[in-house]
This record gives structure tokens, sequence and C-alpha cells, in this order.
């Protein structure tokens, strides 16, 4: 409250930090928040309280958001209490499931997420709101508790793209005490100007791993898209882009375990250990197999925009189910950006369906304009019911 | 007991379970069976992709691509 009455005070007299001035927001307790205990660290054997902000966060106060709070994150502890601000009996989603339910329950306008396999997208897409992945590199991971540092991505999640702009323009940027920060020109993204893009409906190996209803909705939305201006065209990536799922496989593994394996000897927990049986020689290979994957998705961008998949194969699931991260993790393996825009609600669940589109390296303009005409054909969803019952069939509700 | 993986699921699988078992212990065994064959499958899976010798394993992120084939974007948009 200090900080928002200085705030106040600082937007009386015309001064403001940027563009989040006195804009609140929740952060995933995966980073480091000073002053704020790091929840999942304590899980893992670590205690106390942070004594600084995750590169990230810092990037979010410096554009004047005030960080009211963290946001759960489930871990070997389960998912309760987070719910699915749509329907309680359904999931929110994966580890980003507390930054996803908190913008979709209209608790913030926007959060801090990060994406492993795809925890920064998908769980946004189950609670009907937007959110974007940029690319590895982009957005600093220092402060970020690692699950594996070559996946782990910081992420943006908020109500719309308008919003999630002035996100990503808050915490994209070279972070020079990141290692993995990328130096690569960086202007902020404007979305004044939006143009209808040309779109790669991706046809295969995706598709594969959907449900039929959620294939059903995605022709709906390509033609939604096509119809209102946009040049969508079918692409097929190569046939062995299928190892990409072999490989995340496999690095997430290894990468976790030999972070984890101490805290988890220590914990008794057997899963991540698993990890720790991987060979070297395919760990190292999976790693060399993520450029040619890489550049078979360049060639599917080749003549679009954007790639267009589903966010995920469904709807939420039932209960705490975290959702399968097939089509996301992809987009964390070979490090390209990402995003979510919410495609209606799904006819037998009433819950939130997301579409995912992804772009050429480092090029966030591009994804979040074309994220942005997509939503503003499509529509956004209004805001849930405080009180969402179990088997919901509402008509969408559009604004 | 096999030293080293074979690169078809079924010898990974038969190594890996092994290493479970003296690691672990039988109920390991069970309780990791599916993740084993996950593993398995995804080893032999990328085993079975060749590459060129300069593919080097270190991911640095995804390169910053020329800005061509007609967009008026890039990254320095």
């Amino acid at each position: 409250m200090d900080v928002a009455t200085q705030l106040d005070a600082e937007a009386r007299r015309g001064s403001r930090r940027g563009p989040l001035h006195g804009i609140p927001v929740g952060v995933k307790d995966q980073f480091l928040v000073a002053d704020m205990p790091c929840r999942v660290a304590n899980t893992w054997g670590r205690t106390g309280t942070s004594t600084s902000d995750a590169g990230a966060v810092a990037k979010l106060r410096e554009a004047g958001a005030i960080v009211i709070g963290t946001t759960y994150m489930p871990d070997r502890f389960g998912m309760a209490p987070t719910r699915n601000p749509w329907n309680a009996e359904y999931s929110p989603g994966a580890s980003s499931s507390g930054s996803a339910a908190a913008v979709g329950g209209r608790l913030v306008p926007l959060t801090l997420g990060e994406s492993t396999g795809g925890s920064g997208i998908r769980p946004p897409a189950f609670c009907g709101v937007a959110a974007i992945k940029p690319t590895y590199g982009r957005a600093s991971r220092r402060g970020l508790y690692p699950i594996s540092w070559s996946l782990d991505h910081p992420t943006v999640i908020a109500q719309s793209f308008e919003d999630l702009a002035l996100g990503y323009n808050a915490v994209a940027g070279y972070d020079p005490d990141d290692a993995t920060s990328a130096q690569v020109p960086l202007d902020p993204v404007s979305l004044e100007l939006l143009e209808p893009p040309r779109i790669g409906f991706v046809r295969n190996h995706f598709p594969d791993e959907a449900s039929e209803a959620m294939n059903d909705r995605m022709e709906k939305t390509a033609r939604q898209l096509a119809e209102a201006g946009a040049v969508v065209v079918d692409v097929e990536l190569d046939a062995d882009f299928d190892v990409i799922w072999d490989v995340w496989t496999l690095i997430v593994a290894a990468e976790r375990a030999a972070f984890h394996s101490q805290h988890s000897a220590q914990l008794d927990a057997v899963a991540p250990t698993l990890g720790e049986l991987v060979p070297a020689s395919f760990y190292l290979h999976a790693q060399r197999l993520r450029k040619p994957l890489t550049d078979m998705a360049l060639r599917a961008l080749r003549d679009v925009d954007v790639l267009l998949t589903p966010a995920a194969t469904g709807p939420a699931p039932l209960g705490d189910a975290g959702g399968d991260n097939v089509m996301n993790s992809p987009w964390a393996t070979t490090g390209l950006p990402s995003a979510t825009f919410n495609i209606g609600l799904d006819d037998e669940t009433g819950l939130p369906l997301g579409a995912q589109i992804a772009a050429r390296p480092f090029c966030e303009q591009t994804l979040l304009g074309a994220g942005a005409w997509c939503e503003s054909v499509i529509g956004r969803l209004s805001a849930p019911s405080p009180l969402a019952l179990p088997s919901h069939h509402s008509e969408p509700n559009r604004k | 007991m096999l030293l080293y993986p074979a690169q078809d699921a079924a010898h990974i699988r038969e190594w890996l379970t092994t290493r479970v078992l003296e690691e672990f212990g039988d109920e390991a065994v069970g309780t990791l069976r599916a993740d084993i064959d996950t593993m398995a499958e995804a080893m032999a899976k990328i085993s079975a992709i060749q590459l060129q010798d300069e593919t080097e394993p270190y991911f640095r992120g995804p390169e910053v691509p020329d800005v061509a084939h007609g967009h008026a974007d890039g990254p320095n948009e």
C-alpha cells in the first residue's frame, strides 16, 4: 500500500515511472521477489525471504508496476488450492496456473509466468486469457528458480494483447547478469497499426494430438480469420519434426535431475531421479537436435508471419491434471516466441479454448501484432461468473 | 547387464530397468515403469536421427534471422 500511495502521489504530480505506473501485478512463485518468500524454492529445501528481485520482476517495477504478491506454483505437493476461474471443478493448468487463474479471475490485469514445456501458454488458454512466451534469451532468467536451464522461459499473461504488449515491453531486453540473455536489438512493440497477418495453419503433427472438437474449433477459427482478411495457408512441418517431443523429454529430465537431485534425495522424491540415468551422450544428442528442429520450423515460417496451432489438446482437464504440453513444448525446445489467444468456449464443458501462434526468433512485434489482430477478429471473453457452476453451458459472452 | 544402452527401445528399456533396479529397488521399477518406457522410446527415437558432424550441443537460443522473404519486420522491427 505504501508503494501504491507513493505512485499515486507521483502520478498526481504528473510524473510516471513507466507504462505500468501503478498497475498491480502478480508474479509466479518461481521468480525471486524482494522481501517475499519463494515458496517453490523453499519446498525444494531452501528457506528464507528473497533479498533481491529477479531480472524480469525488477523490470516490471522499473516500468511502475506494483508487485502485490506471488501466485501459486504447483510443485511436488500438487495443484490445490488454485482452481479454474470458469469452473472450480476443472484445472487451471500446470505450474503457471496461479498466474493464469489470477488474470482469468480478474484479480490482477497482468502476471509473470514461466514456460519450460508449456505452462506459460496452456494455463492462460485454459483460463481464457492471452499470454506471450518471448524468444529464449529475450527476457531475463536471472532469479528464476530453474526447472530446466535451457528450456525455461519467462512469460507474460494478461487479459488482452494490448496489455501483453505493455508487459512484454517492460520485461524484454538484455540482462548482463543472465548468461543466456540475448544482445539483440529491441524496439518497443506497438499495436497501433495492425494489418491482417499471413498465417501458416499447421496441418501435421499438432492436429494429430488434439481432440476432434479442438480441431473443429481450429478450422472454424482459421475460416473466421481468413474471412476477415488474413492470408491463411496450410503448412506442414518435416516428417522428422515429431522427434521434438522426445528431445524435450530427455533434456528436461536430465537438466531437472542435475539441479534437483540433491534436494530430491533429501526429500525422498523418486520421480526426478530417472533423469539422472539419461546417459550424457543421449542428452548431448538431444541438444544437438535442437538446431535442425529449429531450422524445420523456420522453413515452415518462410512465407508466413506466424504458425497457427491449438494451444492445448482441448479445454482444461477435470481435477488437478495439468494438461498435456504437447502443443507448447516444441516452441520451448526451439526457443521461438509463441503466444495464445482465446477462440471461444468449448461446446461441451463451457470452458475457454485457446489457439497458439509462433513466430520467427526475436520477431515479437510480428507475433504480438498478429495476436492482437486475431483477438480483434475473434473477440475477447468477458469475465467468468464469480460462481461458475459445474457443467456450465452458457453461450460465449464477448466484448 | 548391459554396460551401455543399445540403440533400440527394447534394449534401452532393459538397460534403464536394470539401472533403476540397482539404484532404487524393485518397487521403483513398478512405480517408474511408464517413465522408463517413455524415456526408452525417446532415447531410441533420437538416436535414429543422424546429424552433421559440425552440429554443436550448446543451446544458446535461436539465431537472429535474416530479414528476408519480403518480411518488412525483423529483429529491428
